[in-house]
């Protein structure tokens, strides 16, 4: 254990849905300055993961165990004080739809000065000298006309970089990015990943990259978690997910991507058959078994462990447990 | 089967001072049977509008469009109406392009019963075959949109388009509200149904990486413009125009790519 604690670090979180399980033991760390990519298709929890950090979890869920702490102290359980500091203070958010996200009609420079003055009590000039920083910071140099702007006036792109000053102004040590770049074109998502790395590295940020498109993040961030059905099943460094993918689940993912199969054009992808399984059912045996083209009878009676692989790399696969070779 | 000659839109001017603009400039392309034209290009660069010009949803301003021999625009009413199942839309949000009140059963008759005339029986018929042709089962169409999924719903708009048998489909982001996983499954079907039923294909993205991996050829699509047209594999190894590497290098990249620019 170093000295300094990590940023973030959640370990065995559960979180119940009226008594279906979401989230099952889902442990992550991110130290500063590190980008972890969380990756996994619709409902897998990815979200889910990121609303239980902030308190924000939607009605009817109830974290069911574990823990999330931030630089050390406990998030779960503290008192709503506590989580207004987290929320756009300490942790910044930025989601998918920044347009969705904006109040439509407050000005940039009063939203994002908001902030300003909730979480650092800035007022006035200095304010006004810290917006324009937070502006240029994001890449917004035309700063007079984007304060003055209402969101609408803005391009997605440019609604993104005012979603991220915003998440900036509280000047936080953990910024969690849910789907930054879905609505975005190509180019524009690309810039905003590029801006993210960027105060990563000059802020010292620790991001939390969330994304179901594995390519689009894969490239930008240190470590990568693929999620499948509430549960973590592979965790690696970036480079080796897309060298040597352990998890069935995760080599599925790649070999489905158009842009990263390394497929002949016009030939067909090699999808995943099936979906996800609805939250709560069939906690027995590995929640891929279904779709799996390795599975064995087995996999649907024994339910995976962690599989701990090197060091910093794991899988939840029962091909890696004892007695796999002789398994049916 | 499809030829388009310097197609033109322009829009006119809105409000005070506006200047007329044309979203599509004098753009001209063929697709033959069995083969798909990728276009690709960022929001507002005139794709879509393209796409419904060469339908007529929107009404060109210039040019020719003329499929297997019939000039599209010289069409009256009745005739237009004929011509529109021949070629058939895909739209991007299937969460959109369904009606939320509308069981599949309804939705997929319409078509069968009211433009090629099928009594019930044989409406009853063609709906399952053309579930299954989808990949989905007999069962789904007494399902209401919202109790399916992204990826199924996709599956009824693309049923949808096949009832009236179109020899050209166009695919308007077909997959950029689904997930990957999904997606490949999406895009499968469309090849498959490519190769089976001989269909020409347009298919739009402002994923260069998707368009490359569907199309046999590839135009590039900027301010209402084709800057740079081209076979796919050439396009990717050899593209010219700036603002065609700009899009291959916006593309993701698997990170020892990184390792190795760096």
């Amino acid at each position: 254990m170093n000295a300094q604690p990590p940023v973030l670090s959640i370990e065995a979180l559960a979180v119940d849905i009226r008594g279906a399980r979401v989230l099952d033991g889902v442990s992550l760390m991110i130290g500063a300055g590190e980008a972890l990519g969380l990756v996994g298709e619709s409902g897998c929890g990815k979200s889910m993961t990121a609303l239980a950090i902030l308190g924000l979890l939607p009605r009817g869920a109830t974290i069911a165990g574990g823990s999330v702490r931030l630089r050390g102290g406990e998030l779960l359980g503290a008192s709503e004080d506590a989580l207004c500091q987290v929320r756009g203070g300490t942790v910044g958010m930025i989601f998918q739809e920044p347009g969705a996200c904006l109040d439509p009609v407050m000005r940039i420079g009063r939203q994002i000065g908001e902030s300003l003055q909730l979480h650092r009590g800035l007022r006035g000039a200095a304010q006004q000298a810290e917006l324009r920083k937070l502006l240029l910071e994001v890449g917004l140099t035309d700063t007079e006309r984007v304060a003055r702007a209402y969101p609408h006036e803005l391009s997605g792109g440019m609604q993104q970089r005012a979603m991220i000053a915003m998440a900036l102004a509280g000047e936080p040590v953990l910024l969690i990015a849910d789907e930054p770049t879905t609505a975005l074109d190509a180019r524009i998502a690309s810039q905003i990943l590029d801006l993210l790395d960027t105060l990563r590295r000059e802020r010292g940020l620790a991001l939390l990259l969330i994304s179901h498109d594995l390519a689009v993040i894969g490239g930008r961030c240190d470590r990568v978690m693929v999620m499948y059905a509430g549960r973590v099943v592979e965790s690696a460094p970036a480079a080796r997910v897309f060298a040597q993918a352990q998890h069935p689940y995760t080599a599925a993912l790649i070999a489905a991507s158009p842009g990263i199969a390394g497929v002949a054009p016009k030939t067909d992808l090699r999808d995943i058959p099936g979906q996800l399984p609805a939250p709560g059912t069939a906690r027995d045996g590995c929640a891929f078994a279904a779709r799996c083209t390795l599975a064995r009878p087995v996999c649907a009676e024994r339910t995976p462990r962690w599989s701990r692989l090197t060091a910093d790399s794991g899988v939840r696969c029962l091909q890696y447990e004892e007695g796999w070779s002789c398994s049916k | 089967m499809l030829e388009v000659t310097e197609l033109l839109k322009i829009y006119r001017a809105r409000g005070l001072g506006g200047a007329p603009f044309a979203a599509v400039d004098r753009v001209g392309f063929r697709i033959h049977a069995g083969e798909t034209l990728g276009l690709v290009g960022e929001s507002g660069c005139g794709k879509s509008t393209l796409s419904r010009c060469l339908m007529r949803l929107v009404e060109p301003t210039g040019g020719r469009v003329v499929f297997d021999g019939v000039d599209v625009r010289a069409l009256g009413t009745r005739a237009l109406r004929a011509f529109r199942r021949r070629m058939q839309i895909v739209h991007q949000d299937p969460y959109a392009s369904l009606d939320p009140l509308m069981r599949i059963d309804r939705v997929l008759a319409a078509p069968l019963r009211h433009v090629l005339g099928l009594g019930a029986a044989a409406t009853e018929q063609r709906m399952v075959s053309l579930l299954e042709e989808v990949g989905l089962n007999a069962t789904h169409r007494l399902a209401y949109p919202h109790e399916l999924s992204g990826g199924q719903r996709q599956r009824v708009a693309i049923a949808r388009a096949l009832s009236l048998e179109p020899e050209f489909i166009i695919a308007d982001e077909p997959t950029s509200a689904l997930d990957v996983s999904i997606q490949a499954q999406v895009l499968n079907l469309l090849l498959r149904l490519q190769r089976d039923r001989g269909l020409a294909m347009l298919f739009i993205s402002h994923d260069i990486a998707l368009v490359a991996h569907m199309s046999d050829r590839i135009a590039v699509m900027q301010s209402g413009r084709f800057v740079e047209t081209g076979a796919s594999a050439d396009m990717v190894e050899r593209a010219q125009h700036p603002y065609t590497r700009s899009l291959l290098a916006a593309r993701p990249h698997r990170p020892q790519a990184i390792a190795a620019a760096t």
